[in-house]
């Protein structure tokens, strides 16, 4: 039991072929009679009867037969398309590519965004680095500072000029400096 | 400044190879001894078949066969030969991919006699140059002889960056930017407009704005109604079928090949087999070969679409058909065709599987002219523009009805 919209495969099928042989001219054909030999579709009237190779279409009704299975098929093929099955398979096809489409652009951007970035791993090393960097900065700092007040104390000046301001530290045209924030790993 | 084209100098020229001589004569040297072979066995054979009308027919056929086989080098040299343009032209200005060219009559030894210029438009989606096909098969060529002054707008190959170029973006802006330069060049305060399919269709909403600067109209195959005449198109845009939104989202330049299959899709079987079997059937005839190169060069030079033009013509024409009512929105405006007051002639094909021409006959109502006339023709879409029958005598005679007003 078929409804409109669930036609059987096998009746368009067969729609087809019927109509594909009427359009040949099979059914001109006495009972039997291969395909081709009908009165109506000879090339040759009135030649079959002498000529040996009658059994064989002629190439003109090679082409006639060709081109009456391309007349079904186009009928065949139209119909199809306007059928609510393409149509629906039409509506499906649009939405994967649609689909499609979106999810290689969010593949392509997530891509892009963990290629812009570095992986686990470096991303470590380099803080590793900069803080073993940090750290030999604030030692040698130190030992700076440490060289100063040494000398200071030793030309009687107490401390040297530059510490005073470095809780409060201002550039020569009173502008704050930046301030150091910490010394060696925070962490 | 222009750039001159003529019809060596075109973007399918290919490059130059120092074997090709050598090449094709071993190719032509081979096929001719194939053919040869082959005619020699048919010959041998005949007197066995002399008693069979059945078996000559037979051998017929193959010995065609065989000279169809010799014929393929000729077909390869044709295909190498393919240019777009038929017609030598300038280019007077460019805007982005879009070209402005004016054709170059003096050299197919035509004058100008109407100082009107006649600006020529077309769709979006394919190549204009199927106007100026072939020297024998060019609308160009046709108003040219009649003595017009031929321009032509190439919209060219759109980029992403054209992607979100709207309808009012193209038909506002660019379109009226070169109606401008037209008549800048000329001197003119007017010219004649000519618009083939989507082309047309833009051309009668210019005219709906500027009629001021519009003397003529004619429209080829242009879609004004959509709600009228049936064809696949329409079948398959419907709104419950075709999401166009999700569609131009997905891809902001809607891709030539989608458009190419669509357009191969409208007659699968003409299009995938008939064609090649007449083909196949035709290809010793050196005139049959240069036009169906040319028309296959053509049909398969498909271009992207701007997404956003796309969404209005689908929604706006194809699924609402706005036009016809007075409400296809374009930019701040409305399209009303009743504004086009200039004389009109509506050129339609009678078998236009594409644009139906009951989607093109009501031009003639819808307009606010009093001067429309419309002329048909045994043809398709296509034909219209190439068909031996349209050059004999529909061209010369539309050109005839332009040149009287």
């Amino acid at each position: 039991m078929t409804t409109p919209n669930q036609q059987n495969p096998a009746d368009a099928m067969l729609s087809f072929w019927k109509d594909a042989w009427a359009r040949m001219g099979v059914g001109a054909a006495p009972a039997g009679a291969p395909v081709g030999t009908g009165p109506a579709a000879s090339p040759f009237p009135g030649a079959s009867g002498a000529d040996p190779m009658a059994w064989m279409p002629s190439p003109e009704m090679v082409r006639r037969m060709q081109a009456a299975f391309l007349d079904a098929m186009a009928s065949s093929a139209e119909q199809y398309m306007r059928s609510p099955q393409f149509l629906e398979s039409v509506r499906h096809s649009i939405e994967s590519a649609t689909e499609m489409r979106r999810q290689m652009e969010e593949l392509v951007r997530r891509n892009m965004g963990d290629a812009m970035k570095p992986p686990g791993q470096a991303g470590a090393e380099v803080l590793a680095a900069l803080t073993e960097i940090e750290s030999r900065l604030s030692a040698r700092l130190d030992q700076l500072e440490a060289l100063l007040r040494s000398r200071g104390a030793g030309s009687g000046q107490g401390r040297p000029a530059d510490s005073a301001g470095s809780d409060a530290a201002t550039a020569p045209d009173g502008a704050p400096r930046p301030r150091r924030t910490g010394r060696g790993r925070d962490a | 400044m222009t750039a001159t084209h003529d019809r060596t100098d075109s973007s399918t020229a290919t490059p130059s190879n120092p074997f090709a001589g050598a090449q094709r004569a071993a190719t032509e040297a081979t096929t001719a001894a194939f053919g040869g072979i082959v005619t020699g066995w048919i010959d041998a054979l005949r007197p066995f078949a002399a008693a069979s009308p059945v078996a000559s027919a037979w051998l017929d056929e193959w010995k065609r066969a065989g000279e169809r086989a010799a014929a393929w080098p000729k077909v390869a040299e044709i295909v190498g030969k393919r240019t777009p343009w038929a017609t030598p032209h300038d280019v007077i200005a460019t805007e982005g991919p879009t070209r402005l060219i004016r054709f170059r009559g003096a050299e197919i030894g035509s004058s100008v006699r109407r100082t009107v210029p006649l600006l020529m438009v077309f769709a979006l989606v394919n190549r204009p140059y199927i106007l100026d096909l072939l020297p024998h098969k060019s609308v160009v060529r046709q108003y040219l002889r009649a003595g017009f002054d031929v321009w032509m707008v190439d919209w060219g190959v759109p980029t992403a960056a054209e992607s979100t170029k709207t309808l009012h973006d193209y038909i506002e802006g660019t379109l009226h930017r070169l109606v401008r330069r037209v008549l800048d060049v000329t001197g003119q305060p007017q010219l004649d407009l000519f618009g083939y399919c989507m082309g047309g269709t833009m051309t009668a909403m210019y005219t709906s704005l500027h009629q001021e600067l519009v003397r003529n109209l004619t429209l080829l195959a242009a879609p004004v109604d959509w709600a009228r005449g049936d064809c696949l198109l329409k079948t398959w845009t419907q709104e419950t079928v075709f999401d166009v939104d999700a569609v131009v989202d997905a891809f902001p330049l809607v891709p030539s090949g989608y458009l190419g299959t669509s357009f191969n899709l409208l007659k699968p079987v003409d299009n995938n087999f008939r064609k090649w079997m007449g083909f196949a059937e035709k290809m010793t005839d050196e005139k049959f070969l240069e036009e169906f190169v040319a028309m296959e060069g053509w049909v398969n030079d498909n271009i992207p679409i701007s997404g956003a033009v796309y969404r209005d013509f689908v929604k706006f024409g194809l699924q609402r058909s706005l036009l016809a009512k007075g409400e296809f929105p374009l930019g701040p405006h409305r399209i009303d065709l009743g504004r086009i007051t200039c004389p009109v002639l509506n050129l339609v094909a009678e078998s236009d599987h594409l644009v139906p021409r009951e989607q093109s006959d009501p031009v003639d109502r819808l307009v606010g002219s009093s001067d429309t006339a419309t002329r048909s023709l045994r043809a398709g879409h296509i034909g219209l523009a190439v068909s031996g029958r349209a050059h004999q005598e529909f061209w010369p005679s539309a050109a005839a009805w332009l040149l009287e007003r």
